[in-house]
Formats: structure tokens, C-alpha cells, sequence
């Protein structure tokens, strides 16, 4: 079974077959093509179609109705191929620059087969042969550059025909104009036609019963109706086109946006960044997770955790590109890929988390307690500035005054809290509790041990360091460390101002806060430390 | 060079002096100039008559009418006008004049 259609050739009516229609229409136009006088031309067209014609008539009887594919074929054979014909037609003398001229021309058309919003890019990536993206990506970016690109854009919109027929669209790829090249390309838009057959058929039967309803109605009313119909289809195009390049813009604003957070992704473990609420200069991501656990592990989790980030970012972008410039390509590799990817770096941060959870199982605790031997009744208490500044000069990284990372990562600090309670004997003693977690007791008791604290002594000054410190090796197990010092009942012991940062719930009988005990000096009486009025 | 090319060019060069003298006898419609034409093996192919006629006309040369068919189409049929005439008249005598050159020069001794 095959389709035909009926035509009118100089007011013969044929039954022709699809495809043969398709191929004697494209050599029809293929020739008017070839002249440039239009008055000209349709004379010459009249002419061959009448003796088309003729030559059909002869080769249909009540047997053979339709024209058949080979009939156009025996017949474009006869009438000669449409170079010829035009090269018949011109002036001997100009004909070898006429070939060669048309031979090579090409020209501009807007492709309708390959549009976004006018097919403009379409054509020009067609006209100079190469990806049509390149062009709306031109056109986006001289629209954020200038805006001036869519009045181009409107411009060619306007000037520039579409490429309707085979001849032109071949035209426009500057491919031959020949009878083999339109057969090519006629099957490849055959095939193109026939993808769409489904839902062309629907369509077509609706248009037929939307006709049969409007055939019923009065002839004016049928007018008007189309007129309406017309001007609203005008106006959903232009609304269409208004929405479809918002959309581009906005679109292109998230992609330049997403490719920006990308690029940052990519570096930031590599390079360092500034970022708040860290005081520092630099770090990195690796810095920031050396204290917890080994250089691999720490590797693993940056390229996962980048992955992590990435690729649902990276698909955003891929998937606005795509609609932005209303690209075809379906991977499914690398989707299925990505998201494998995406799986997987979940899958080993949640596995490092939970293996290095087991190493905060335990807790340990490692205490040491020194008398110290002071003469005098009074024991002042001063921090160690030293410390301070050391670790303002050399970490990357201070969250709060708390806790301090240094360069290269070699040692993190962090600030010990320091309480002031009766003695039970006559002497000051320093009790200094190393608190760490771990994956058994044992290990908690090691790392507790690993903490490294000092403090000194001159004369009746007890000079604290404020923050205790762990080398890097050893590994960030929520460490702490309380300095306790015992005052005997009835001696004094003198809070420099500096301790106010260190003091951590004193109690006092005068109910001041840590804050404020510091600076001042202090009684130990029966009921605790008691204030002494300067 | 190519053998056919120059014989397709002499070939189109007398195409449209022999037109004019198949005209120059009696009134007649496309497919019969063809005829004539292909019957001397002077076209191969019938579209490029085509563009001649047309121009020829356009040229003041020839002029047409249209005659009923009892099959097909209306016909056109293609007659030579005064100017046609004396045009023909001038290509003849050089027609003419050619094959004599062409005569005498082969037979240069």
C-alpha cells in the first residue's frame, strides 16, 4: 500500500506517488533555482511542466493510474538534468563563470530543521559547516557583552530566508545542487517525516474532523474564525519566542554561575581559600581534616567530597545547556556513570565517618598532680602570653580563640580550662587532668598521654601555658585538658587579668563570673574563695 | 579536451539557427520542434529546448499560440516573426559562408 497524491500539472490531473511527487517537486524547483530572471523562469517551468505532462499521459492507462517513481525517473531522464537545462539557457559566452559560480554558491538560510528560536544559528553553523552551538553561545555571550547581538539576531531573523525546499537546504550546507545529492537528502527527510508519523497522524485526524465541523459553518464566519485563529497563532509565537529567550538568559546566567562554582570546587582543595568564619589566611580542606585522621583517608574524602558536590552541580549545568540549546544528545554512559560516580563517594565518606567513629568509642583520662613548693601564703596565677602570640603568628586556622591549627599542619592547639578549689592539706598543689577519647581504653588513655601541657613555676608565680598542644601525628580525639589548683584554706591566691579567657566555673562566695574573678585576688575560706578588697 | 563537450558545444551553437529553420516551413508546437530535433539527433535531452525557445521569443524571434489538444494539454505553437525572419535570413548567409570556409580550408593545399 502506498500513498499518493493528486496534482495538477498545467490542468491535467495525476495520481502520483509520494516519493515520486517528492522528486519531481525538488527537480521542478531545482531548475526554477537555476534562473535568475523569475518571469523567465515560471515560463520555462510552465512550458517543461506541460510537457511533463504530455510524457505522463503517454504512460498512464486504466491499467497503470498512478505515476510511479520509476515514471519520474524515466521522465527526468528525457528532460535532462537541470544543470543542462539551465546551461542551455544562458549566453555561451558567460556560461563557464555562470557554472562555476553556481556550482560553488551557497547560501545563507535559516534552518528550521535545527532551531532554536529562528533557526539563525542553525543556518550560519550550516553555512560555514561547523556546530551551530558555537554561534548561539556567540550570541549569548555578545547579549551579556552588549546586548547589541539580538538586534543582529532580530535582523537575520527578518533578512534571511528559511531553507523550505531540498534544493535549498542543500544550498545552504553548500552541497551540489544535483539530482543524486536531493535524492539523498529527499530520503533523509523521508525518514525524518516517517519518525514523526505517530503523532503527525493524530494530529491529522483532528485537523480533519475540526475541518469537517468547520465546513458546516457559514462561510464568513469560517473567515473570520481563521483570521482570529491566525492572529492568535502570531501572537503565541511571539509570546513563545518573548518566554523562550528569557529563559535562554536566565539559563545562561545559571550555567555561567554553576561552570563558576566548578571551577571553585575543583580548586578548593588544592588551593586555599578565604572563607569565613575562619580568621585565617589560608587552609585548605586537607588542612582542616589532617587533625582527624590520616593522609589516605583524608585524600579519599576530598576527592569524594568534590565528587559528591560536583556532579549534581556539573549535571545542572549539562542539563540547562542542553535546553538552552535544545541539544539532542542522549549519553546514557555517562549518566549512569555519574551517578555511579555520586553513589560510590557518598558510600566511602559514610564508611570513613563510621571507621573513624570507632575511634571515639572510648574515653580515657590521664592525671598528674604536683605540690608546689611555695614559701609565701600567696600564689599568683599568670598565663603565658608567649603562647598566645606564638599561635596568632604561626596557625591557619583559629576557630574562636579556641582552637588553633598550625602551618603545614604539623600540631593543632587547643585552650585548656582552668578551675581554682580548696586543698585538703597546707600547700597549693596543680592537679592537671589529660582527657581523650579512643578506640578502646587503652588507645584513650595513650592519646590522653600524647597531649602535650606544661606549666612553670618562679618563686610564688605559677605561670600556666593557656592552651595545651597535639602534635599531628597523634590525632584530634576530643581532647581536653583541666588545670586544677588546690588553695589551702587561709592562703591567697592572685588571678592575673590574663586567666580570664582560661577560668572556667569558679565558685565564689561573692557569685562573680569567671570574667570578672580575673584581675583580682582571692581568699580561700571555709565556704570557698572570697574576694579581698583592694 | 573533451571530445563530447566540444561536440555539445557545436552542437548548441546550431541549436538555435536550426530551430529558426525548422520554423521558417510551418508552424509548430514544442514536442514537434523535439522531434525534429531529436529525429537529427540534435538534442539528447529535451529540456534545454526549453530555455531557447523561451529566450528566442523573449528576443522578439518567435511568437506563440495557444491551440486546443483533443489529448492533453493546450498546446503552444511557435511561429517565426518578421524579425525572426530576416534574422534567419542573416544566419543562413553565414551559415553558409561557414561551410564554404570549412570546404576550402580542407581542401588547402
Amino acid at each position: 500500500m502506498k500513498k499518493t497524491i493528486k496534482i495538477n500539472l498545467s490542468g491535467i490531473i495525476f495520481n502520483i506517488d509520494d516519493d515520486a511527487y517528492e522528486k519531481l517537486k525538488t527537480y521542478l524547483d531545482t531548475i526554477s533555482r537555476h534562473f535568475s530572471n523569475k518571469q523567465e523562469s515560471k515560463e520555462i517551468i510552465d512550458d517543461i511542466e506541460s510537457r511533463i505532462a504530455e510524457l505522463f499521459q503517454e504512460r498512464v492507462s486504466a491499467e497503470n493510474q498512478v505515476i510511479t517513481l520509476d515514471i519520474v525517473n524515466e521522465v527526468i531522464n528525457i528532460m535532462g538534468n537541470p544543470q543542462d537545462i539551465a546551461d542551455s539557457g544562458e549566453e555561451s559566452d558567460d556560461r563557464s563563470t555562470f557554472h562555476e559560480s553556481y556550482s560553488r554558491s551557497r547560501r545563507l538560510y535559516r534552518d528550521p530543521e535545527n532551531s532554536v528560536i529562528g533557526g539563525v544559528c542553525g543556518g550560519l553553523g550550516a553555512y560555514f559547516a561547523v556546530d551551530p552551538v558555537i554561534f548561539r553561545l556567540l550570541f549569548v555571550i555578545f547579549f551579556f557583552a552588549g546586548g547589541a547581538s539580538i538586534l543582529v539576531y532580530i535582523i537575520l531573523w527578518i533578512v534571511l530566508p528559511k531553507a523550505e525546499t531540498a534544493a535549498q537546504k542543500l544550498e545552504m550546507r553548500g552541497e551540489q545542487v544535483n539530482v543524486s545529492n536531493l535524492e539523498k537528502k529527499i530520503r533523509e527527510e523521508y525518514d525524518y517525516v516517517k519518525d514523526n508519523v505517530k503523532e503527525n497522524y493524530s494530529k491529522a485526524k483532528e485537523n480533519v474532523k475540526e475541518n469537517v465541523s468547520k465546513a458546516r459553518q457559514s462561510n464568513t464566519y469560517r473567515k473570520t474564525e481563521r483570521a482570529t485563529s491566525d492572529f492568535f497563532d502570531v501572537l503565541g509565537q511571539i509570546l513563545l519566542v518573548f518566554v523562550k529567550v528569557i529563559f535562554i538568559i536566565i539559563g545562561t546566567s545559571l550555567v555561567i554561575a554553576g561552570i563558576g562554582i566548578l571551577i571553585g570546587l575543583i580548586a578548593l582543595p588544592f588551593a586555599g581559600i578565604h572563607m569565613f568564619p575562619f580568621e585565617s589566611y589560608s587552609f585548605s580542606l586537607g588542612d582542616l581534616l589532617l587533625p582527624f585522621t590520616d593522609p589516605v583517608s583524608v585524600t579519599l574524602l576530598i576527592i569524594a567530597i568534590t565528587f559528591l558536590l560536583l556532579i549534581p552541580i556539573a549535571a545542572m549545568v549539562y542539563g540547562l545547556i542542553k535546553l538552552i540549546f535544545n541539544l539532542k544528545t542522549q549519553n546514557r554512559g555517562l549518566g549512569v556513570g555519574a551517578v555511579t560516580l555520586w553513589i560510590v563517594s557518598l558510600l566511602l565518606i559514610i564508611g570513613i565517618f563510621a571507621f573513624e567513629s570507632r575511634d571515639y568509642s572510648d574515653f580515657g583520662r590521664e592525671s598528674l598532680s604536683q605540690e608546689l613548693a611555695i614559701d609565701s601564703d600567696t600564689l599568683i596565677i599568670k598565663v603565658n602570653d608567649h603562647q598566645e602570640d606564638y599561635l596568632d603568628d604561626e596557625s591557619v586556622l583559629n576557630l574562636s580563640d579556641r582552637w588553633y591549627l598550625l602551618e603545614d599542619a604539623d600540631a593543632f592547639y587547643g585552650r585548656i580550662d582552668l578551675d581554682i578549689e580548696r586543698a585538703q592539706g597546707d600547700q597549693f598543689i596543680v592537679e592537671i587532668d589529660k582527657d581523650s577519647k579512643g578506640r578502646s581504653w587503652e588507645h584513650a588513655k595513650e592519646n590522653a598521654a600524647n597531649i602535650e601541657y606544661s606549666f612553670r613555676t618562679h618563686g610564688n608565680t605559677l605561670e600556666l601555658d593557656p592552651y595545651f598542644s597535639v602534635s599531628l601525628e597523634h590525632k584530634w580525639r576530643f581532647p581536653r585538658v583541666e588545670t586544677v589548683v588546690r588553695v589551702p584554706e587561709g592562703k591567697v591566691v592572685i588571678l592575673d587579668r590574663q586567666t580570664r579567657d582560661i577560668l572556667e566555673g569558679v565558685r565564689n562566695v561573692d557569685h562573680l563570673s569567671d570574667w570578672n574573678m580575673a584581675g583580682k585576688s582571692w581568699k580561700m575560706t571555709e565556704e570557698g574563695l572570697e574576694k579581698i578588697a583592694e | 579536451m573533451n571530445i563530447e563537450n566540444v561536440k555539445a558545444q557545436m552542437r548548441k551553437g546550431i541549436l538555435e539557427y536550426c530551430i529558426l529553420s525548422i520554423l521558417a516551413k510551418k508552424d509548430l508546437y514544442t514536442s514537434d520542434i523535439i522531434n525534429a530535433l531529436k529525429e537529427n539527433d540534435l538534442i539528447v535531452v529535451e529540456g534545454t529546448l526549453y530555455p531557447l525557445l523561451t529566450r528566442q521569443k523573449n528576443a522578439g524571434l518567435l511568437n506563440y499560440r495557444w491551440e486546443e489538444s483533443t489529448q492533453g494539454p493546450p498546446r503552444k505553437y511557435y511561429s517565426l516573426t518578421e524579425i525572426g525572419r530576416a534574422y534567419l535570413k542573416e544566419m543562413d548567409d553565414s551559415w553558409s559562408a561557414l561551410i564554404n570556409s570549412v570546404k576550402s580550408i580542407k581542401n588547402y593545399k
